[in-house]
């Protein structure tokens, strides 16, 4: 019974609220859109890119010794104005097994004597991976990975267009994918986080996933609608729910696992987004469509 | 089986022989395989082949890549210390298993090895005291040097013996585990982006050309495991993307960073260099311009032939050469009169051969000239393809010279083997904790294990045919490719979990199982259509090495919404009504 009460209430909260509860997502949007214009006209640049974008180098040390890393960093410092330190540790054992360093500064010779100097450790093929990008092709990187992401957003546009052939549900589609794109990132400014290339490639198969619960939506609510526009709502949110809890579980996990940063960098990403995302697919979207829907005369 | 699974399963179970069939697991493997034999080489000869399993070497058991190189250093013979006298001053220095140089017909030692540091144009006198008279000579006293030892190599085919000095001529590496190819992050090495600088416009044909020359020199240094491909962007800037596995960062830089450069010089002036503005026209594959000749037995087991072939030169290097020569002495030998510098050929500044110059042609603008070198082997038939190779290598370095475009590298990693063994157990572990809860989080949501068990499945023959295809596609496996997997199989559960939603449902009225399945294909093809558009402009984005992802994503989707997931609501459809 009270499961029966539970839905009663989420319809009549569904239907009496549903102008007032696209204010949250509406703003959000709004407010990131205004972040991500004030970051731009400050730096330069929608994101914090990392070397693979900007060009530099990243070690990746791999020792079971324990690494000082306030004395390493001090020891890098004399050569490289900018340095940022990880270590890497083993999931489960929470075994140290190396250190990454990462610089904007293109000088394999030095920091490599500075790192032997540091740690004590002699460097050879086997424990230290090195990947050097130069400055020209980050910045080619980028502005490749931008434009592909451009490119992909108005495919995807298009082939909603074409998918379900209405003006409003087709926008509501693509408001919520660019909503989640431009919150996403301004969460990964907000953190910090600085974007690789394989970021950018995840935040494109954000844009897909987001896309797929919207899909599912517009189709549950006006294509094969069974029963009311609520009943259309709640049965694609039990499933969008469900396609959402799995994605971020098993994310989640591959996330504590992997030792790959590039992979941890893209699984945070997913997850972040699939959050935004269950807020502007249900709050804004799922609205949109409600009243689109009644408009054109359904119950 | 048709019955109980009806023609959709059994697609899935088609596709998943197939595709273990492609990857050919033997996870058991171990030992040593032969991956490489050179083409001058005692194991050739003896008709070892590539892929043969080595099992014993001198009756040792070689169980992994450790047994193999302990025994091979074994084969080496002790370093010998050999003492040079030549009319550049005496040297002295230790030998293994190789001299380091080779004379030519006057006994003037060219092809120098690094570890020998001998003055260009010095000539032999004598070896550890002993005078050298011909060439003839030298390759004798050389045998004596270099002692061979009886080898016995048992493979799972045959038993092989042959005499060796060391160096067998063979690579090897480890067996191989399945026919995936394993990438970069996998198995560890170099990667190298190149990118072509020219002011002029750089035409396919020109990265072709580039690509075919790049091989060719790696070859010539003896590097197998290479990978060189094109790559483009979405702005059309070419690059060259050369994966090496096996090699030192060191190596790989030094090996792009020589171009090749070829010099010609009489005493210290260059008089032509390589490529197409000091030599227009280089005659090659043409037997009238381009012959092996004279070949010949010099001594046990010592063989030699030459090469020659003509080139021509621009007119200004004739003119160089007319200048140049012109202030020259005369000498006058038996063997006709030649001028009293010789034309010594330079390759990334290391002598390789020195041709002398006859009288007649003291200041002239010869356009014409005619280069020759040898080629060894222990058979005149083996000294022939040495020849041959040898002059295909200068032809090579002749055409292209300078490259006709500048490389630059602008970007190299090197990853550590031991942490592409590692990554792969932590992709093993990664993935089997994600279906874990994957299947834990759809058990808590249908408490039904008749669903739990037919995604699971569903989802790892999807990875497995994945893989299956890379292997059949000789697919890099790397790390773009794995988050690729992820991404793939990732829309897949999406997708099942729609498909078991709308089987579920309940209905004031009742669907049909068809009209059901069709709804939920429905979603699943406009979302596998905006998958696909997404990923396209990824595959030309980001100089390829992105394309991994784009490529494994949309290979990985198309799999999925035509084979696994049909297949997985025809299990749903069976259990489940």
């Amino acid at each position: 019974m009270s499961h029966q009460i539970m839905s009663l209430k989420l319809k009549t909260l569904f239907e009496k609220n549903q102008k007032k509860m696209m204010i949250l997502p509406i703003l959000m949007i709004v407010v990131s859109f205004i972040f991500l214009i004030t970051t731009y006209t400050q730096t330069g640049d929608l994101i914090d890119k990392d070397v693979s974008l900007s060009g530099g180098m990243t070690l990746t040390l791999y020792t079971e010794q324990t690494i000082d890393q306030v004395k390493l960093e001090n020891s890098l410092k004399q050569d490289f104005s900018e340095i940022s330190i990880r270590k890497l540790s083993e999931f489960g054992t929470n075994k140290e097994i190396g250190v990454v360093i990462e610089t904007p500064e293109i000088n394999e010779e030095s920091i490599k004597l500075r790192i032997t100097e540091a740690t004590g450790i002699i460097l050879t093929e086997e424990n230290l991976s090195i990947e050097v990008v130069g400055s020209s092709l980050g910045d080619s990187f980028y502005s490749q990975m931008m434009k592909a992401l451009i490119f992909a957003f108005i495919f995807m546009s298009l082939t909603i267009l074409i998918t379900f052939r209405k003006i409003v549900p087709s926008l509501a589609v693509v408001i919520v994918a660019l909503g989640d794109l431009t919150i996403t990132l301004s969460i990964l400014n907000l953190m910090g986080m600085k974007l690789s290339s394989a970021g950018i490639a995840a935040l494109l198969l954000l844009v897909g996933y987001s896309i797929d619960t919207d899909v599912l939506l517009t189709t549950r609510v006006l294509k094969n609608r069974e029963g009311t526009i609520w009943e259309g709502v709640l049965s694609s949110m039990k499933t969008g729910l469900t396609m959402t809890i799995t994605t971020i579980s098993a994310l989640g996990a591959a996330y504590l696992v992997s030792t790959s940063l590039v992979l941890k960098q893209m699984f945070a990403i997913i997850i972040i987004g699939l959050l935004i995302d269950v807020i502007l697919t249900y709050m804004l979207n799922a609205p949109m469509l409600s009243l689109y829907a009644k408009k054109e005369g359904g119950k | 089986m048709a019955k109980l699974f009806g023609p959709r399963v059994l697609i899935l179970i088609f596709f998943l022989f197939i595709s273990l069939l492609m990857i050919d697991p033997s996870p058991l493997a171990s030992g040593v395989e032969i991956k490489q034999i050179d083409s001058i080489s005692p194991a050739l000869e003896v008709g070892m082949v590539t892929g043969e399993k080595i099992v014993e070497i001198n009756g040792v058991k070689i169980k992994d890549l450790t047994d193999y190189k302990t025994e091979i250093e074994k084969l080496e013979p002790q370093p010998k210390e050999i003492i040079l006298e030549t009319s550049n001053g005496i040297i002295s220095y230790e030998v293994t298993s190789s001299i380091g140089f080779s004379v030519d017909s006057n006994l003037t030692i060219i092809a120098t090895e690094d570890f020998v540091d001998i003055q260009p144009n010095s000539k032999l006198i004598s070896i550890n005291g002993e005078q050298v008279e011909s060439p003839e000579n030298f390759n004798k006293l050389k045998a004596t040097l270099i002692p061979k030892n009886k080898v016995v190599i048992k493979t799972d085919k045959e038993e092989y013996a042959f005499l060796s000095s060391g160096n067998t001529g063979i690579s090897v590496q480890a067996a191989k585990t399945s026919n995936i190819e394993k990438g970069l992050e996998l198995q560890g090495g170099t990667r190298v982006l190149l990118e072509p600088q020219s002011e002029e416009e750089i035409s396919s044909s020109d990265i072709t050309n580039i690509i075919d020359v790049m091989n060719k020199r790696l070859n010539v240094y003896g590097l197998a495991d290479i990978k060189i491909r094109p790559a483009k962007d979405l702005d059309g800037q070419n690059f060259i993307l050369i994966e090496i596995a096996g090699a030192t960062r060191e190596e790989v830089r030094d090996l792009i960073s020589k171009q090749g450069v070829f010099e010609a010089k009489i005493g210290e002036d260059v008089v032509f260099e390589g490529g197409k503005r000091d030599v227009p026209y280089v005659c090659r594959d043409d037997g009238s311009c381009a012959i092996i000749e004279s070949c010949s037995t010099i001594g046990p087991e010592q063989a030699a032939c030459n090469f020659r072939f003509s080139i021509s030169l621009s007119s200004e290097a004739a003119k160089r050469h007319a200048d140049i020569t012109g202030k020259l002495e005369v000498n006058q030998s038996a063997n006709g009169d030649y001028l009293e510098k010789p034309l010594d050929l330079y390759l990334d500044g290391k002598l390789v051969d020195t041709l002398l110059i006859s009288s007649d042609l003291q200041g002239q603008e010869a356009t014409q000239i005619s280069i020759s070198g040898p080629g060894y082997g222990t058979t005149e038939d083996l000294a022939y393809l040495d020849a041959v190779s040898n002059m295909n290598n200068l032809q090579t370095i002749l055409i292209t010279g300078s490259l006709p475009l500048k490389l630059e590298i602008v970007k190299m990693d090197t990853i550590s083997p031991a942490m592409g063994k590692e990554f792969i157990k932590n992709a093993f572990s990664a993935g089997a904790l994600a279906i874990l809860v994957v299947g834990l989080v759809i058990f808590l949501r249908y408490r039904k294990l008749k669903v739990v068990l037919p995604m699971i499945i569903t989802s790892v023959s999807e990875v497995i045919i994945i893989l299956g295809f890379a292997a059949l596609a000789r697919w890099n496996l790397d790390l773009a490719a794995i988050a690729g997997i992820i991404a793939a199989v990732g829309t897949g559960i999406d997708d099942q979990i729609i498909i078991t939603d709308e089987v579920l449902k309940k209905r004031e009225f009742s669907l049909n199982w068809k009209e059901k399945i069709k709804r939920a294909f429905f979603i699943i093809f406009s979302a596998y259509v905006t998958t696909v558009v997404a990923m396209f402009p990824l595959m030309f984005a980001g100089a390829g090495l992105i394309k991994g992802f784009a490529l494994t994503t949309i290979a990985g989707v198309t799999i999925g919404v035509f084979i696994t997931r049909p297949a997985f609501a025809a299990m749903i459809e069976k259990l489940l009504k």
